[in-house]
């Protein structure tokens, strides 16, 4: 075993975090830099192979099990790891943030290089914790909406638990058990139950329709250098994870892929809220991915990966250009501020060049990847996939028209404080990135799952002209729209329904029951008080029985007569009494037993 | 024939006597309890090895009924796999929680002491005496003996509402005792053996297939006994009340030792008594699996609404509790597992809540949830451990209670009970709702500007409770561009100086439980908790150190469960209980 394969990469955040306790801000920031930068390295030179295991629950971990999806896997989020981090440290922020941003990427690498079920859901489930935490930091109002975010979290993970397990006993395998590498990564989930429980769970994350609400409702609430992590991980590893659970393709992912790129753009042309429009671009753009990995042809998993890849870098640098505006001008929206102009350049810069990669303008790394996409459709000869794809472009064009005019062309003019110099270093990278691997894109095939079987040879004409297309149409979509965008603020989306059908469902039935349990319980005690009364004091339950005509009297009879209950009973009454009780019990003793 | 299991009882005798004896001189009576606990877990755990190759200590005191079946009914004690397992969860935590209850008694400078430690010494000797019992009618004794050693614990306080929990404590408790009364003798009467047998005893087996009815019906009187001081709805109502004990009971006890002693004799009636073949044959296992699920799901839609922190501790116990009976309902080998598994891993959780909670009343006089924003500022260690815990509790991995959900999970499957696996999900969900609020509420939040709790009290969405006059937290705008701008994160004061020495408490204010929205959150203009002052100087050693060896618990088992020697008892029992199974 190559000694390279022994270090998890997680291995090396966690010492990162340890460090980041005991030194000073100013050392702890430039170390995490190294660090992830080293474990981005890590991922190039590492062969294919398996590392380190752990016998866990009786199954068989494979703490590090590295192929070429791992590999980019690691390889891109710990280069972006170290980019979000250099953000962090030039806006000031604290050494808790980088712990908890750390801990998050740190869980984020375990998650994709386990090679086995189990160590997956580890991964997931402390994925979640870790970004909780991370979004609760901001305080204000993230603290409710990260409690949002750990709840949907907690449903996709246990769903996701519940697949993994429906998977395990369709492989007619079960606990105690006798096959400890069952849950290894094989050739996918089992069909039937446990792809629907793992789909959904993992179409959490990946905010499927209908279960993403959180991700534009989370990706806007916290600081912005917070945001600018969050952006890359969670939805990424998902996609990671669909691959592993769909290695052959699966027809409904694609259709969902396709749906989603058409509803994620629709509803980001609605928002006028920076992060809440990249959010659900976000959307967007993993539906593309999901395309590709539904699909399933080596072109459509290769298409989905690199626009993975790519994706992480632009959609990295449109965040990091909208927390540089919101963070020189402290609004979050972008009707809340006149024209930026030129007066900012670095920011301008980074949002012109994120917004012509995510848009997939020739030149930059979106246009690669989308084409591998879009080949991989027409290969497949799906005209309805084709379409939604279509769709989708057209929406993100004339989101990002919508973008770049009102933060830099509409409006008063003001001046914006540009980026320091830090910052400008981050957008450099990333935005050399962009154009990299949109020019040389050799260097991204390298990389790939399946980069040296497919060809790619994008820059032809009939490709260009497709996308000038595409791009007419995006921003006639938006000239013509503008009158109607304008009056909306964000759109009704499936969250206006489910959060208060679960917070007042939850208040009605726990209240309910509450109520129901209470009357129960009131009822109990009345008996248990009157059997206790009238042992104790018989007069007062005869009183309490008595029609108010009686009480009276019976009062009067209570004061003159010994005893408690008011009546008197003779000796020879009370005799036969007793003695008839007795005669009774005798006759059930001998005749009935 | 083996002295140790009898030894260990005497130990708890002699402690006892010890403890009463010393009354007049408090650090030797603390000493005792202090050597007892050693004693106690020190031969319990020297019984480890031996059992788990294979060996059954037994200490048998001779005959004790005469009559039935072979040779009577004797007085034995036998340690077996099962009873190791709640018996070392009992004893060690025992140690643990004796060194906490030192510092709780005294922080709090609590009357009566040692009525409180000698009881609290036989409760446990109680509990362990449930472990080794060899036979229904032993386990019933010590059951009993258990309910009332408790008794006075629950009474501690001596006021109007501690005596009435006692009394309904006592009154649930004996009933139960009652109905596994008349079980057992009814099983005599049928079987002629009560003996715990592996994989059940022979006459009952020979029952169900002659004349089902009646076994069920004795199988109803014996769970349905033990239901009572597991927690199972609804002969639940007990537990709440009993919270008005002092907090190492309520964590000791009533989350480890008694409510586990329930259902730790549903364990013995599903394993030893009937085994779980019969229960199956007996279509048993889909009553027990509805009353189990449907307690998880009221319980903690209960436990939503409370606003006394112990009380939201006692639903959440009450809902996992049912996590066992669940288990033991299912009846497949991984749900057999699971519910043993979470023996211990809700044992160090739920301990690791209570005694947090009492550390926070004790050095703080925090009770109510709605007290504890920006509390983990003062108090940074314990609410640590708290946050460990909850996470267990939701079964999150890494922590102890995702060993137990995933087994129950995995059983739930192999079964076909496909509505458990949702009752697992929400239940899951649900912990979430009810716990995350408290994590940060005491971290993220401050007395000065924080939401109102319980959530559910409050108006969708939040109440957002700032100490600024006027300010309301509005949807858009100015208000929430102080957090994102990166300026204003609370991060930034991390490395400035300490804060300045101020009141340490925000005022008291109402509680707040149910609904009602009356409550008034008095706000000092900037209140915010001190921080202690020193590193682990936030309370007395004596409650902090055992709330860490808690919380660690709570990660070792999560991370090396495979290695702790529960994970080969319990493998063991069920490989040995459903060896008889077609599976």
């Amino acid at each position: 075993m190559n000694e390279l394969l022994s270090i998890p990469p997680a291995l090396i955040v966690l010492a990162l975090l340890g460090l980041s306790v005991v030194l000073p801000r100013k050392a702890a920031y430039p170390l995490s830099i190294l660090g992830l930068a080293a474990v981005a390295a890590w991922a190039l030179v590492v062969p294919d192979g398996t590392g380190p295991t752990y016998q866990f629950l009786g199954f068989e971990l494979l703490i590090v099990d590295v192929d070429q999806f791992t590999r980019l896997m690691v390889a891109i989020f710990g280069a972006f790891g170290a980019l979000a981090v250099a953000f962090a440290f030039f806006a000031d922020m604290g050494k808790r943030h980088l712990f908890w941003g750390l801990s998050y990427v740190g869980a984020s690498l375990w998650t994709v290089t386990v090679g086995d079920w189990l160590g997956l859901v580890v991964g997931w489930e402390v994925m979640a914790i870790a970004s909780t935490i991370f979004v609760w930091l901001s305080g204000g109002t993230s603290i409710r909406t990260g409690y949002r975010y750990a709840l949907a979290h907690a449903i996709g993970g246990s769903l996701l638990m519940a697949g993994i397990v429906a998977h395990l006993i369709a492989l007619g395998a079960s606990v105690p058990v006798t096959d400890p590498t069952i849950l290894h990564f094989g050739d996918g989930v089992s069909e039937g139950l446990a792809a629907v429980l793992a789909g959904v769970g993992i179409g959490v994350n990946a905010a499927i329709i209908g279960f993403h609400a959180w991700l534009p409702d989370t990706y806007s609430a916290p600081t912005a250098a917070t945001s600018v992590f969050l952006c890359c991980y969670t939805t990424k590893t998902a996609v990671y994870a669909f691959y592993r659970a769909f290695p052959n393709g699966n027809i409904v992912l694609a259709y969902m892929g396709g749906a989603m790129a058409i509803y994620g753009a629709a509803y980001a042309l609605a928002q006028k809220d920076m992060r809440r429009l990249l959010s659900y671009h976000i959307q967007a753009q993993v539906g593309f991915m999901l395309v590709g990995i539904g699909i399933g042809s080596t072109l459509g998993i290769a298409g989905g990966f690199a626009h993975l890849f790519n994706h992480i870098l632009y959609k990295g640098l449109l965040f990091v250009s909208a927390g540089l505006i919101i963070l020189q001008l402290g609004v979050n929206r972008l009707d809340d501020f006149g024209a930026l102009g030129r007066s900012a350049p670095i920011t301008l810069g980074a949002f012109l060049i994120g917004a012509l990669s995510i848009t997939g303008v020739p030149g930059f790394n979106g246009f690669v990847s989308k084409a591998m996409l879009t080949d991989a459709v027409s290969a497949e000869g799906s005209t309805p996939l084709m379409i939604m794809l279509w769709m989708g472009s057209i929406g993100t064009f004339a989101s990002f028209a919508k973008f770049g005019y009102y933060a830099f062309l509409y409006g008063e003019p003001i001046d914006g404080d540009d980026a320091n110099l830090g910052h400008g270093g981050v957008v450099a990278a990333l935005a050399g990135g962009c154009i990299l691997f949109g020019v040389y894109y050799v260097a991204l095939l390298q990389l790939l799952p399946f980069g040296g079987e497919v060809t790619v040879d994008p820059y032809y004409l009939a490709k260009m002209l497709e996308v000038a297309a595409l791009a007419t149409a995006g921003i006639v979509l938006f000239v013509v729209s503008k009158p109607l965008l304008d009056r909306l603020h964000g759109g009704i989306d499936v969250n206006k329904a489910h959060d208060p059908l679960a917070f007042y469902g939850t208040r009605a039935m726990s209240g309910g029951l509450g109520g129901l349990f209470g009357a129960v319980d009131r009822l109990v005690v009345r008996c248990a008080e009157g059997a206790r009364t009238g042992v104790y004091e018989p007069s007062r339950l005869i009183s309490g029985a008595l029609p108010d005509t009686l009480v009276d009297r019976y009062e009067q009879l209570v004061e003159r007569t010994p005893g408690k209950t008011g009546f008197k009973l003779n000796i020879g009454l009370t005799l036969s009494v007793a003695g008839t009780i007795l005669g009774a019990i005798l006759a059930v003793i001998l005749f009935i037993l | 024939m083996s002295v140790r299991p009898g030894v260990v009882l005497l130990l708890v005798v002699v402690g006892v006597l010890a403890i009463i004896a010393s009354r007049n001189r408090p650090n030797v009576r603390e000493g005792w309890t202090l050597v007892t606990a050693l004693g106690v877990a020190g031969v319990t755990a020297s019984m480890l090895p031996g059992v788990l190759d294979g060996y059954t200590y037994e200490t048998s005191l001779g005959t004790f009924v005469d009559g039935f079946g072979a040779d009577g009914i004797e007085f034995a004690l036998r340690v077996d796999e099962l009873g190791m397992i709640f018996a070392l969860v009992s004893s060690s935590l025992y140690l643990v929680t004796a060194i906490y209850s030192i510092g709780y008694m005294r922080g709090n400078d609590e009357h009566d002491q040692t009525r409180f430690f000698a009881m609290l010494c036989l409760s446990v000797g109680a509990a362990l005496g449930v472990a080794f019992a060899g036979n229904l009618l032993v386990l019933l004794i010590f059951y009993e003996v258990l309910t009332l050693a408790t008794y006075p614990l629950v009474a501690h306080e001596e006021t109007e509402e501690a005596r009435v929990s006692g009394y309904k404590y006592l009154a649930y408790a004996l009933t139960g005792g009652l109905a596994i009364f008349a079980g057992m003798v009814a099983t005599v009467w049928v079987a002629g053996d009560v003996s715990f047998t592996r994989g059940g005893i022979e006459g009952l087996s020979t029952l169900a297939d002659d004349d089902p009815w009646t076994a069920r019906a004795i199988f109803a009187l014996l769970a349905g006994g033990f239901f009572v001081k597991a927690g199972v709805m609804p002969t639940h109502a007990w537990l709440p009340s009993a919270m008005v004990a002092p907090t190492p009971v309520s964590g000791l006890l009533h989350a480890v030792a008694v409510v586990k002693a329930g259902a730790f004799g549903v364990a013995r009636t599903v394993f030893d008594v009937f085994g779980p073949e019969t229960v199956s044959q007996l279509g048993l296992g889909v009553v027990v699996v509805v009353f189990a699920s449907s307690t998880i799901l009221i319980a903690s839609l209960f436990a939503l609404r409370q606003d006394n922190l112990k009380a939201r501790l006692a639903y959440s116990t009450i809902a996992q509790l049912s996590y066992i009976v669940l288990g033991l309902g299912i009846l497949a080998p991984a749900a057999l597992m699971g519910a043993l598994l979470h023996i211990p891993a809700h044992a160090f959780a739920k301990l690791t809540l209570f005694l947090c909670a009492g550390a926070l009343y004790v050095q703080l006089d925090v009770k109510y949830i709605s007290q504890m924003p920006g509390v983990a500022r003062r108090m940074p260690v314990t609410m640590t451990a708290f946050a460990i815990a909850a996470f267990s509790m939701a079964g999150l991995p890494l922590f102890a209670g995702f060993v137990s959900k995933w087994h129950l999970l995995i059983g739930s499957a192999d079964a076909g009970y496909l509505p458990v696996t949702f009752v697992l999900i929400t239940s899951g969900a649900l912990n979430v709702a009810y716990f995350w609020p408290i994590v940060y509420t005491a971290f993220f939040e401050s007395p000065g500007e924080h939401g109102g709790k319980p959530l559910l009290g409050y108006p969708f969405g939040g109440k957002f409770v700032s100490s600024t006059p006027g300010k309301k937290a509005k949807k858009h705008k100015s208000d929430e561009t102080a957090l994102t701008d990166g300026g204003e994160t609370p991060d930034k004061h991390e490395d400035e100086v300490q804060d300045k020495q101020e009141d340490e408490a925000p005022d008291k204010h109402e509680a707040h439980d149910e609904d009602g929205g009356s409550t008034t959150v008095t706000d000092k203009s900037n209140a915010e908790w001190d921080r202690p002052e020193s590193r682990f100087g936030e309370t007395t050693l004596l409650m902090l150190v055992p709330i860490m060896v808690t919380g660690t618990l709570v990660l070792l088992f999560g991370i090396g469960a495979d290695y702790s020697g529960f994970f080969e008892l319990i493998e063991t029992i069920v490989e040995e209980a459903t060896v008889g199974d077609e599976r």
